[in-house]
C-alpha cells in the first residue's frame, strides 16, 4: 500500500484545520462607531421630518411674522428666520419631504432603467450589448448636471421634472455597474459549474447571477443617493424646482442669497441639512460597501 | 558540522504579534518563541504550512512586517548586531546591503512602470558610492551574471517583457547585487514552472556559493528543502516544532507533525506504485480523444495552437494523469473533453458514441462531470453546502424533494464531512473543505467520468493529501474514471495509471506511469522529471518508511 | 501606432456625433411642443399668437419631419453652425465663444488647485505612518464630496467677502474675482481626487513591488515618489475625462453663485427661458471637452504605461 492511506483519516479533517484569528478581520460590531451611530441618527431625523413634519415643528412654513424677519437662531426659532419672518426650522422641516421624494424619485428611475439596460446588455451580449454600450458611453460623455439642464429645458420647471431629469442623468451609471456585475458573475467559476451541474439559463440567471449581482447594486444605490440629493438640490437652488413659497431645501438657500451679509444662518443652516444627510448617506454606503467587499 | 563562534543570523525568542483589527487593542501572536541560527555559507530552510508562521518570521527578520505587525519579544541578530528597535535609517543601510531578499512572486515583485535595468540600478544608487552612469553599467554585468542573453538589452525593457524565469533572475541578481552576508528567499520558485524552478534554485545556489552569502529559504515544499538546504526547521502555528541537519529531519523525524508532512509530501513519500490491472483488452474506452486540436485567437489577429492533435483513451476504471506547465494546453483539453469549448477539428466519444451532437452532449453532462482547481471560486458564496450538493440534482429533476435532501446528506457522508455541513456556507469552510463539497457535488449523478482540473493546486500538502486519498477511495468504491490534470508531477504519480505528457499542445509521450518517469523516452518528459525537486530525499526516505512503520 | 491614434480619433468623433443625436432626441423629441417652450420663454404668460406659431415653426423647421430636422440641424452643426438664440437672436457658436475664455481660466485653476491639494492629501496619507495624521486626512474627502457646491460658494463668499473683505464677492474683475469660485469648485473635485488616488496609492503600497524596494534599502519617501506615485496616478489619470466634465457642469452653479460671466451662466439664463439651440449648444460642447480631454489621455497613457505602449494589439 501506499503512505497515502497512512495520511489522517478524511473524518479528522475539519479539526486539523487552523482556527486562530486571522489578522485584518473586524472584531467590533461594525455598526457600532460614532460614524455609523450619527449617520443612522442623521437619516432617521430627516426621514422623519419627511414622514411627519408636525411632529418636529409647530410653526407654519409658509406664513411669518414680519416683525420677527431676518432674527437670528434662538431657542424659538432654531435656524433663525427669513427675510418674511418665517421660521427657517420650519421651511427646512417641511421642505424635506418634495426634496426628498425628488431623490427617491431620480433613484428609482436610475436604479431600475439602469439596471434592465445593464443586466440585458450583460446578459443577452452580442449586438444588443454594444448598441445599449455605447448609448451608455454617449450619456456619461455629457456632463450630468448638463443632461439634466436639457432634460428640464424640455419638460419644464417643477419639482417632479427635476426628479425626472436627475434621474435620467444617472442611468448609464447604474446600466454600466449592472452590466459588469453580470459579467462578473456570468464568468465566475461556480456559474460553469452550474452549467456542467445541467442548469440551464434562465436557472443560472436567476438563481446565481442575479442575486450576486444584486448586492453591488443596492451598494451603488446608497452611494450615489448622496450624489442625487445634491443635483436634485442644485436644480432646485438654480431655480426650476418647485415655485415658492413652497419650500425646498435647494430654494431654500438660494432665497437667502441676497442676505448673506446680514443673515449667515439664512443660506448656512438649511445647507448644512443637506451635507448632513450626503454625509450619512455617503458613510452608510461605504459601510455597505465594506461588508459586500467580505 | 562545525560550530563558529559567531552565526550570520541569530533568532532567539522571537515573538510577533498582528493587530486583529485596526481599530482594536485585540492581538494575536502569529509568531510564537522562535529561536534558530543561520551560518556563514549555510542555507537553512524554514518549513511549514499557510499559517505556520515561517514568512512572519522571515519578514521579521528583514524588517518588513505588513502594517500591524510588530516585534513584541526576542532578538534578531545579524552578524551580533541586534536588529530589533532599529531605526528607519538604520534599517536602510541594512536592506539591500547587508540582507538581500528574494521575494515570492516575480510576476509582480518588479515595478510594471520601470525599466528593468533602473530598478537593478537602485540598489546601487541607494547604497550610495556610485554614480548613475556606473550604476547603469553595473546593472548590466549584474544581469548578465544572472544568466539573462543580451544584458543590455534587456536593462531597457520592462518587467512584462520578461518571463517568470527571466524576473526572478532579475531579483536574484538585485537581491545578491552588494553580496549581502545574508539572502532571505520566500518561496522564491512557488510560482514557476518545475522545469524554471530547477534552474533558479541551481542560479541561486551558484550565486551565494560564490558571494558566501548564508541563505534563509521559506518554503512549504519539503522535497525543495530536502534538495537545497543543509538545515532545516520545521514550523507550525508559530511555533518550531522540529529543526535540525536536514538528513536528520527528514530522515528521522522526532516529531508528529514533522512526520505528517514528510508522509503528505508526494514527492518525497511514493516511490512504487503498483499499477492497477489492465483493462480487458478489446473493450470499448469510456472516453476516447481523438487527435482533437483548438487553436485561439489573440488579441492582435494572432492565434496559438493551444491543443495540436492529442489523443487520449481512458478504459472504464482508469485514472489517466495529463501533466504540463503552464501554456501547454491541458486545461484546454479538460474543457474540449468536456463540450466547453469545441474542438477545430477531431472528436471526442464517450462510451463510443460523440459528444459534440445534442443527444450526446446531454448524456455527457449525465455521466461526466468537472472539479475545478480553485475550490475557492467554484462554490457560489451566496449557496449554502446542500445548496450547491443539490444543483445537480434539481436540474436533472432527480428524486423528489425529500429523496434530494436524503442524497445530499449520503454525498456529505461519501466525501467525510457529514450531513452536519448542508446547512454552511462557502466561506465558512477551510479550502479542502470546500474541494470535499466540489467534489460531493460532481459526484451527486453518479457519473462515470469525473475530469479532475488541478484539484488539489491550491491546497497545502496535508489537506492535498488527504484529497487524493479521498478520491483514490471513490474511484475504488464507485468504479470512477478520472482524467486527472496537474503541473505536479509528482502528484500525478501518485493518482495516475497512465500519463500523457503535453508540451505546447502536443502530447509528446503517452504510456503507463511507471514507465514515463522511470524511463522517459522524449527529451521534454525527461527534463520535467529530471526537475521534480525532492531528489536528493530519497536516501532519507528509506528510514523514513522504517521510522512511520 | 498611427492605427492606435486614428481608431482613437474615430471613437472620439463618434462619441461627438453621438451626444449632439442625444441632445437633440432630449430637446426636440421629447413630448413637448419646443415652440410653445420656446414662446412661452421668451415672453412668459403671454398669449400664443398663431401666425407667431407659424413663422417661428418655420424658422426652427419644426414643421418638418423629426429626422429632416436633424439632418439639417447635423449638416449646419458640422459647419460650425449650432443656430440662433432665440431670446436673444446672436448666434449659438458666437455666444459660446465669448463666453468659453472665462469659463475656461475658471475650470483650469479649479483643476489646478485640485490636482494639488487632492494628490497632496492623497501622498501624505499613503507615505505616513502616523495613524493619527492618516485618519485625519482621509476624514477630510468625505466631507468634501458631501457638500453643495452652492452651499460651499456661499460659505465662503460669507467669510472671505463679508466678514473678511479680502476678495470681491461678484463679477470677472481680475484675478481676485477668481479666487473664492475657483476654491469653491476645486474642493469636491479635490476630495473626489483625493478618495481615488489614496485608494489606488494604498493599493501600490500593499503592492510586492513596493516590498522589493523596500528590502533593496529605500526609504518610504523614495518608495512613495519612485514607485507608488506614478503607478497609482495611471489608473486615476483615466477619471480625468469624467472631472473635467464634471467641473464644466460645477462650473455652472458656481457662475451663478458668483454672478459670473461665463459658460454657466449662459446655460443658465438659457434653461430659464427655455432657450433650445443654446442649451444644446452648451450640452455639445459639453461632451466635446469631455471627450478632447478623454482623447488626450487615450494618446498619452501608452507614453506613461509601457505595458500598454508595447502590447502587439497596437502595433
Amino acid at each position: 500500500m501506499t503512505v497515502v492511506s497512512q495520511a489522517p483519516t478524511a473524518v479528522a479533517a475539519p479539526s486539523v484545520v487552523l482556527a486562530r484569528p486571522v489578522p485584518g478581520r473586524r472584531r467590533r460590531h461594525p455598526l457600532a462607531t460614532p460614524g455609523v451611530l450619527a449617520s443612522f441618527a442623521v437619516v432617521l431625523v430627516v426621514l422623519g421630518w419627511a414622514l411627519v413634519p408636525g411632529l418636529f415643528t409647530a410653526a407654519d412654513p409658509l406664513v411669518g411674522v414680519p416683525a420677527d424677519k431676518l432674527s437670528a437662531p434662538s431657542a424659538e426659532h432654531w435656524f433663525g428666520t427669513d427675510n418674511l419672518g418665517r421660521d427657517l426650522y420650519a421651511r427646512t422641516v417641511h421642505g424635506t419631504s418634495l426634496s426628498l421624494q425628488a431623490a427617491l424619485l431620480a433613484l428609482g428611475l436610475g436604479l431600475v432603467v439602469g439596471a434592465l439596460v445593464g443586466l440585458v446588455a450583460g446578459y443577452l451580449g452580442g449586438a444588443v450589448d454594444a448598441v445599449l454600450m455605447r448609448t451608455t458611453d454617449v450619456l456619461l460623455a455629457i456632463p450630468g448636471l448638463l443632461l439634466s439642464l436639457a432634460v428640464v429645458t424640455a419638460l419644464g420647471f417643477g419639482t417632479l421634472k427635476v426628479a425626472i431629469a436627475v434621474g435620467v442623468a444617472e442611468v448609464a451609471t447604474f446600466a454600466r455597474v449592472m452590466r459588469s456585475e453580470v459579467l462578473r458573475v456570468r464568468t465566475t467559476t461556480y456559474v460553469e459549474a452550474a452549467v456542467l451541474a445541467g442548469a440551464r439559463r434562465p436557472a443560472v440567471l436567476a438563481r446565481h447571477v442575479l442575486p450576486n449581482a444584486a448586492a453591488p447594486i443596492l451598494v451603488l444605490a446608497t452611494v450615489q443617493l448622496g450624489v442625487i440629493v445634491l443635483a436634485v438640490s442644485s436644480l432646485s437652488f438654480l431655480g426650476f424646482g418647485a415655485v415658492p413659497p413652497t419650500p425646498e431645501w435647494g430654494s431654500l438657500v438660494a432665497e437667502g442669497r441676497n442676505y448673506l451679509s446680514v443673515a449667515w444662518w439664512f443660506t448656512t443652516l438649511p445647507g448644512l441639512v443637506i451635507a448632513a444627510l450626503v454625509l450619512a448617506a455617503n458613510r452608510l454606503g461605504r459601510l455597505l460597501e465594506g461588508r459586500a467587499h467580505r | 558540522m562545525s560550530a563558529p563562534t559567531t552565526p550570520v543570523l541569530q533568532v532567539r525568542d522571537l515573538v510577533v504579534e498582528y493587530e486583529v483589527h485596526r481599530s482594536s487593542s485585540e492581538r494575536v501572536q502569529a509568531v510564537r518563541g522562535v529561536s534558530f541560527d543561520v551560518h556563514a555559507g549555510e542555507a537553512v530552510a524554514l518549513v511549514g504550512e499557510s499559517g505556520s508562521g515561517k514568512s512572519t518570521t522571515a519578514h521579521a527578520v528583514v524588517g518588513l512586517l505588513p502594517g500591524g505587525g510588530r516585534v513584541v519579544g526576542g532578538s534578531v541578530r545579524l552578524h551580533g548586531g541586534e536588529l530589533v528597535g532599529l531605526g528607519a535609517k538604520a534599517w536602510q543601510q541594512v536592506r539591500g546591503a547587508r540582507i538581500g531578499l528574494v521575494p515570492q512572486d516575480p510576476g509582480i515583485a518588479l515595478n510594471p512602470v520601470t525599466r528593468i535595468g533602473d530598478q537593478v540600478a537602485e540598489v546601487l544608487r541607494i547604497h550610495g558610492r556610485v554614480r548613475r552612469a556606473a550604476a547603469a553599467q553595473q546593472a548590466v554585468e549584474i544581469l548578465r551574471s544572472v544568466g539573462l542573453s543580451d544584458p543590455e538589452a534587456r536593462a531597457r525593457q520592462y518587467p512584462h517583457e520578461l518571463s517568470g524565469g527571466m524576473r526572478q533572475r532579475v531579483l536574484i541578481g538585485i537581491a545578491l547585487a552588494l553580496e549581502p552576508a545574508l539572502v532571505i528567499a520566500d518561496e522564491p520558485t512557488s510560482a514557476l514552472d518545475v522545469t524554471v524552478q530547477r534552474r533558479v534554485l541551481d542560479l541561486l545556489d551558484d550565486l551565494t556559493s560564490r558571494t558566501g552569502s548564508a541563505v534563509l529559504f521559506i518554503t512549504h515544499d519539503l522535497a525543495v528543502a530536502a534538495d537545497r538546504a543543509d538545515r532545516v526547521v520545521v514550523m507550525k502555528d508559530g511555533e518550531i516544532v522540529e529543526q535540525g541537519l536536514t538528513a536528520q529531519v527528514l530522515g528521522a523525524p522526532r516529531h508528529p507533525y514533522t512526520r505528517s508532512l514528510l508522509a503528505a509530501a508526494p514527492q518525497l513519500s511514493v516511490r512504487e506504485r503498483v499499477a492497477d490491472p489492465a483493462p480487458p483488452v478489446g473493450e470499448t474506452p469510456l472516453l476516447d480523444v481523438l487527435s482533437v486540436s483548438k487553436a485561439f485567437r489573440l488579441p492582435g489577429g494572432r492565434t496559438v495552437q493551444a491543443v495540436d492533435d492529442v489523443s487520449v483513451s481512458i478504459p472504464r476504471g482508469g485514472a489517466f494523469g495529463l501533466v504540463g506547465e503552464s501554456g501547454s494546453g491541458k486545461s484546454t483539453v479538460a474543457r474540449l473533453v468536456l463540450q466547453l469549448t469545441s474542438p477545430d477539428s477531431g472528436t471526442v466519444l464517450l462510451d463510443g458514441a460523440p459528444v459534440s451532437d445534442a443527444a450526446g452532449r446531454a448524456v455527457l453532462r449525465r455521466r461526466s462531470q468537472l472539479v475545478h482547481q480553485n475550490p475557492f471560486a467554484s462554490l457560489d458564496p451566496r449557496f449554502t453546502v446542500a445548496k450547491i450538493i443539490d444543483e445537480p440534482l434539481r436540474s436533472h429533476r432527480v428524486g423528489s424533494r425529500s429523496q434530494r435532501r436524503d442524497r445530499v446528506d449520503e454525498l456529505l457522508e461519501q466525501v467525510a464531512l457529514g450531513a452536519a455541513y448542508a446547512t454552511r456556507r462557502p466561506g465558512e469552510l477551510s479550502g479542502g473543505q470546500r474541494q470535499r463539497v466540489a467534489i460531493a457535488r460532481a459526484l451527486a449523478l453518479e457519473p462515470d467520468l469525473l475530469v479532475l482540473d488541478e484539484p488539489t493546486s491550491a491546497l497545502d500538502v496535508s489537506v492535498q493529501a488527504q484529497i487524493l486519498a479521498l478520491l483514490d477511495r471513490l474511484r475504488r468504491e464507485r468504479d470512477l474514471t478520472y482524467l486527472f490534470i496537474s503541473h505536479d508531477l509528482a502528484v500525478v504519480r501518485q493518482v495516475a495509471d497512465r500519463v500523457g505528457v503535453l508540451h505546447d499542445g502536443r502530447l509528446v509521450e503517452v504510456g503507463p506511469t511507471a514507465d514515463v518517469f522511470d524511463d522517459p523516452h522524449d527529451p521534454y518528459t525527461a527534463e520535467l522529471v529530471g526537475a521534480i525537486p525532492g531528489h536528493r530525499a530519497d536516501v532519507f526516505t528509506d528510514t523514513l518508511e522504517r521510522s512511520t512503520r | 501606432m498611427t492605427g492606435y491614434v486614428l481608431r482613437r480619433l474615430g471613437a472620439a468623433v463618434l462619441v461627438l456625433w453621438a451626444a449632439f443625436t442625444v441632445s437633440f432626441a432630449v430637446l426636440y423629441l421629447l413630448p413637448s411642443d419646443p415652440v410653445s417652450i420656446m414662446l412661452d420663454g421668451a415672453n412668459p404668460g403671454g398669449t400664443v399668437d398663431p401666425e407667431q406659431v407659424a413663422e417661428l415653426s418655420a424658422r426652427y423647421g419644426f414643421d418638418r419631419p423629426p429626422l429632416e430636422q436633424y439632418v439639417v440641424l447635423l449638416g449646419r452643426a458640422l459647419t460650425g453652425d449650432l443656430g440662433v438664440s432665440v431670446t436673444s437672436g446672436a448666434p449659438v457658436s458666437q455666444l459660446l465663444a465669448d463666453a468659453f475664455p472665462q469659463t475656461l481660466a475658471l475650470t483650469s485653476f479649479a483643476l489646478g488647485i485640485a490636482l494639488l491639494l487632492g494628490g497632496a492629501i492623497a501622498a501624505v496619507s499613503s507615505w505616513s505612518r502616523s495613524t493619527r495624521l492618516r485618519g485625519a486626512l482621509l476624514a477630510l474627502p468625505p466631507l468634501g464630496v458631501s457638500m453643495p457646491t452652492f452651499w460651499i460658494g456661499l460659505l465662503l463668499l460669507q467669510l472671505f467677502s463679508f466678514r473678511l473683505p479680502l476678495f470681491p464677492a461678484v463679477g470677472n474683475q481680475g484675478f481676485g474675482s477668481l479666487v473664492l469660485p475657483a476654491v469653491t469648485l476645486a474642493i469636491p473635485l479635490s476630495a473626489v481626487i483625493a478618495q481615488v488616488l489614496a485608494r489606488s496609492m494604498r493599493t501600490a503600497w500593499d503592492a510586492p513591488y513596493v516590498e522589493t524596494a523596500l528590502a533593496k534599502g529605500a526609504s518610504r519617501g523614495r518608495v512613495q515618489w519612485r514607485h507608488v506615485t506614478r503607478n497609482a496616478a495611471l489608473p486615476a489619470l483615466t477619471l480625468l475625462g469624467i472631472a473635467v466634465g464634471n467641473l464644466l457642469a460645477g462650473a455652472v452653479v458656481v457662475e451663478t453663485v458668483f454672478s459670473r460671466a461665463g459658460f454657466g451662466g449662459l446655460v443658465e439664463k438659457a434653461v430659464r427661458a427655455q432657450d433650445i439651440p443654446v442649451v444644446q449648444g452648451v450640452v455639445v460642447v459639453g461632451a466635446l471637452v469631455f471627450v478632447v480631454v478623454n482623447l488626450v489621455v487615450d494618446l498619452a497613457y501608452p507614453a506613461l504605461d509601457p505595458r500598454i505602449a508595447r502590447t502587439p494589439a497596437t502595433a
